[in-house]
């Protein structure tokens, strides 16, 4: 009877220790080598081995087949093979009992394996989800950081940007691509009169208000043309900018694509700015340049006319001189002297006007000259005066001759504006306030007045609204004013008169009582045996001072220029009988003039007496003679008394 | 005494063992280790036993805390002598070598002292370096066991071995069973079917 092997409790004892420890080894070959080990103990084994997987599963070789002598035991779970127990054995007999118990074992064993590589896994998952988390969250960080980086980036370039277009000084204002506002600076927002937040997102057409100045109509807008050309443009001359508080801007401009990095117009910048001051300032030169050339014109007629004039005017002075007070001629040669006072003063106010000279300031009362210009000039008009002067009027340094010339301008405007007659009224009085001590003079008249529009510029030159006039009268006048560091305003209403206002600076002190111009000479002065030397390149003139000279008993001798004047002089130096008193015309044309020629006498003669001789009163060596070695002028044309006292003093010197 | 009938409590398990038992811990966690070690201490000293424990998993201070959560002070037990602690190095290991004899000398030593000292019975816990596999003498680690076995028969200390399954290669855990008489599986003492008596073994060896 065949009796089947029995099994071993105490090979079953350890298959089950086997099974108890083996989850405490947590690695898998050292539970495998454990595990085999522990079988080898088992009856019928001669060697336990272990494969683990994944690993050559598909690659059974023949000899991996189960036989007699060979046995496999898969450690398997769930379709998932850890590895198997490969048995090799010298009594399958002995082991075949112990197959189910051993199964059992690797059934366990796969259990156990199996939870490891689950929790291996979702570990693994785990880890690399953490690890994704992690990396994920620094690139977020890097990115965040990145944009902070990028954003502060742009916020500085927002910043920068915005204080460059701030600090300049042009406006700027730019737009989209449908020429709505994006931006505008400080100075946009002043000359428009909007400010950048109601501006933004409004179409420009609605700030940006242009016409053109010509023709009042509205000018073209440049986003538009820069939008559709795509070039670079500037608004034509002439266009005024009207602001949101009607204020009017005459501007210079352009208007430029704004493109991206790719070259596409992503908008518009308009750059502009307020040249109404330039322009009124570039009017004023060409007013300028236009008056220089007067001044030049007028400086070459005057040289000749004054001559005339001296000749003229002089000659009736010395015809004067010669009859007696009551005899019948004299009223025609004084008839004759006032119209050459008008000649003179008229080719005074032109050359005034035109080389805008330093006035000859002498101490005097404005309420002598006020009073006889106007009863001078108003000696037989419909045009009635009123003067108000005040008895203790201040004292003034002026140029006679160029206040005379303003109170008779605005005279005679005031009469011109009453065609009809009226009434003149001159004030003068003292005002003192905190600035100083002024003379104040106002011209009223209640004539026709002067449309508003005119106002600011009837002190132009050329400007006026009388036909057929020349448009200098008042220029002159605000010059002189001008030069006499005083001030002149007007208030005018139409159809009920005009007022001009002048403030002239009082004078520190009274000066003297004027004397009254004499004619004729002075019998009782002394007759001196000077001898002068005149120098002038006109014939005329050098014959008229030559009279009043020889009427006063000098000996004269003559010369025609500069150079000659000085070898006269070198040459007197030298004999022994130097001239005791030199005249000497300032302009010579052509030659040297009475300037140079009195350094040249002066550096001979360091004590030599020259006067100087001038038909342009207001020439700054005239105005300032001492600092140029001069010891007197005398202003042509020549005046009999006036030549007699200058020699005098400079005689006396 | 007779101590073939005496049982004592490791501390840690539910059974009692016989005084003298040769027990194999084989642990995967440290905590498993450590935990184990300072209740079978306390357990010793709170039965008036001298215990031994060479580890490098517990400290004086650590052992001290251990203990005065149960009222025992560690400085006291050290200077009566009640408690010994050192590094398993130093205790396995002279001059770098492994040496049965010197390890079975010392445990006789330890015994008779114990008695000496007045102590009725001692213990003692060893955890075993894993270095022994590669140190010089290591391959009569098993040898050395299966003696220990022998020398407790008449020098009754209970003895527990702590192995870490970590460290040890899996066949040689499997080897160091056969060589403890028990061991210690999922916190049960069992007799290992696996021994093979110190006669039988040495034999072979």
């Amino acid at each position: 009877m065949d009796t089947k092997p029995s099994l071993s409790v105490e090979t079953l004892g350890q298959i089950a220790l086997i099974q108890g420890m083996v989850a405490h080894l947590p690695d898998k070959e050292n539970a495998l080598r454990f595990v085999c080990r522990g079988l080898a103990d088992v009856p019928g084994v001669n060697q336990v081995d272990y494969r683990i997987y994944p690993g050559s599963a598909d690659q059974k070789s023949p000899a991996d087949e189960p036989s007699p002598s060979f046995q496999r035991i898969s450690i398997r779970l769930k379709g998932y093979d850890h590895g198997e127990l490969l048995f090799h054995l010298n009594d399958i007999e002995a082991f075949s009992p112990y197959i189910p118990f051993i199964a059992n074992l690797s059934n366990m064993l796969a259990v156990i394996f199996e939870e490891r590589r689950q929790r291996y896994l979702n570990q693994s998952i785990l880890e690399n989800l953490e690890k994704r988390v992690y990396d994920r969250t620094k690139e977020l960080e890097l990115e965040i950081k990145e944009r902070k980086q990028a954003e502060e980036a742009l916020r500085k370039s927002e910043e920068g940007l915005r204080i460059t277009l701030n600090s300049i000084g042009d406006a700027v204002i730019s737009t989209d691509t449908n020429g709505v506002i994006t931006r505008m600076n400080p100075v946009a927002e002043t000359l428009t009169g909007w400010k950048q937040t109601e501006a933004l997102k409004k179409p420009l057409a609605d700030i940006f208000n242009i016409i053109d100045d010509r023709t009042r109509e509205p000018a073209e807008n440049p986003v538009v043309n820069v939008l559709k050309t795509g070039k670079t443009l500037g608004l034509t001359n002439h266009t005024v900018l009207i602001a949101k508080d009607g204020r009017e801007y005459q501007i210079a401009d352009s208007g430029a694509p704004i493109r991206d990095a790719a070259g596409r117009m992503i908008g518009v910048v308009l750059v502009f700015r307020d040249v109404t001051e330039q322009l009124k300032t570039e009017q004023e030169l060409l007013k300028i340049k236009k008056l220089e050339s007067v001044g030049l014109l007028a400086g070459g007629i005057a040289h000749d006319f004054n001559n005339l004039l001296t000749g003229l005017f002089g000659n009736i002075e010395m015809a004067k001189q010669s009859l007696p007070t009551g005899h019948k001629s004299y009223e025609f040669l004084e008839a004759a002297g006032r119209a050459m006072d008008t000649a003179i003063n008229l080719t005074k106010q032109l050359l005034t006007f035109a080389r805008g000279g330093d006035p000859i300031k002498e101490t005097l009362s404005a309420a002598e000259i006020i009073t006889d210009t106007a009863q001078f000039l108003l000696r037989g008009s419909s045009i009635g005066l009123q003067t108000d002067i005040a008895p203790d009027l201040w004292w003034i340094e002026a140029d006679k001759g160029q206040l005379s010339q303003v109170i008779s301008n605005l005279i005679i405007n005031a009469e011109q504006a009453m065609p009809m007659g009226g009434m003149i009224t001159i004030t003068a009085k003292n005002v003192e306030t905190s600035a100083g001590r002024t003379v104040q003079i106002t011209v009223r008249d209640k004539g026709v007045g002067i449309e508003r529009q005119y106002i600011d510029k009837i002190f132009d030159p050329y400007f006026t609204t009388k036909p057929g006039g020349s448009g200098l009268g008042l220029a002159t006048t605000h010059a002189i004013v001008r030069k006499h560091n005083g001030q002149i305003t007007v208030a005018s209403r139409l159809n009920q008169g005009t007022t001009f206002t002048i403030s002239l600076p009082a004078a520190k002190e009274a000066g003297e009582k004027p004397v009254k111009d004499q004619s004729i000479v002075n019998e009782s002065a002394a007759v001196s045996s000077a001898r002068i030397l005149v120098m002038d390149d006109e014939e005329m003139v050098r014959a008229v001072i030559g009279a009043m000279l020889n009427t006063m008993g000098y000996d004269v001798t003559f010369t025609t220029n500069g150079q000659e004047a000085i070898d006269q002089y070198r040459t007197a130096v030298e004999n022994g009988h130097p001239y005791d008193v030199v005249i000497t015309d300032l302009t010579i044309p052509g030659g040297m003039g009475g300037q140079a020629a009195a350094i040249e006498i002066l550096k001979t003669d360091p004590h030599a007496k020259i006067i100087a001789s001038s038909g342009y009163a207001t020439d700054p060596i005239m105005a300032n003679y001492q600092a140029y070695g001069f010891k007197g002028i005398i202003v042509k044309p020549y005046r009999l008394a006036h030549m007699q006292k200058v020699m005098q003093q400079v005689l006396e010197l | 005494m007779d101590h073939n009938h005496l049982t004592v409590s490791l501390g840690f398990t539910d059974e009692n063992v016989p005084l003298g038992a040769h027990i194999c811990q084989i642990y995967s966690e440290k905590n498993e280790c450590i935990d184990s070690l300072l209740k079978f201490l306390l357990s010793g000293l709170q039965q008036g036993e001298r215990t031994a424990c060479f580890s490098d998993k517990v400290d004086g201070s650590y052992l001290s805390e251990f203990l005065a959560n149960y009222n025992i002070a560690y400085d006291e037990c050290q200077h009566n002598q009640a408690v010994t602690l050192a590094g398993t190095s130093s205790v396995y290991f002279q001059n770098n070598l492994f040496d049965p004899d010197w390890m079975l000398s010392t445990l006789t030593n330890y015994y008779q002292e114990s008695l000496n000292l007045g102590f009725p019975i001692a213990r003692l816990i060893g955890e075993m370096p894993p270095e022994i596999q590669n140190i010089s003498g290591g391959n009569r680690l098993l040898e050395y066991e299966s003696r220990v076995s022998l020398l407790l028969e008449d020098h009754p200390v209970t003895t527990v071995c702590q192995y870490d399954a970590n460290l040890f290669d899996g066949a040689v855990i499997m080897d160091i069973l056969k060589v403890h008489p028990q061991m210690i599986v999922n916190g049960t003492v069992i007799y290992n079917p696996f021994y093979i008596p110190p006669n039988e073994f040495l034999n072979k060896v």
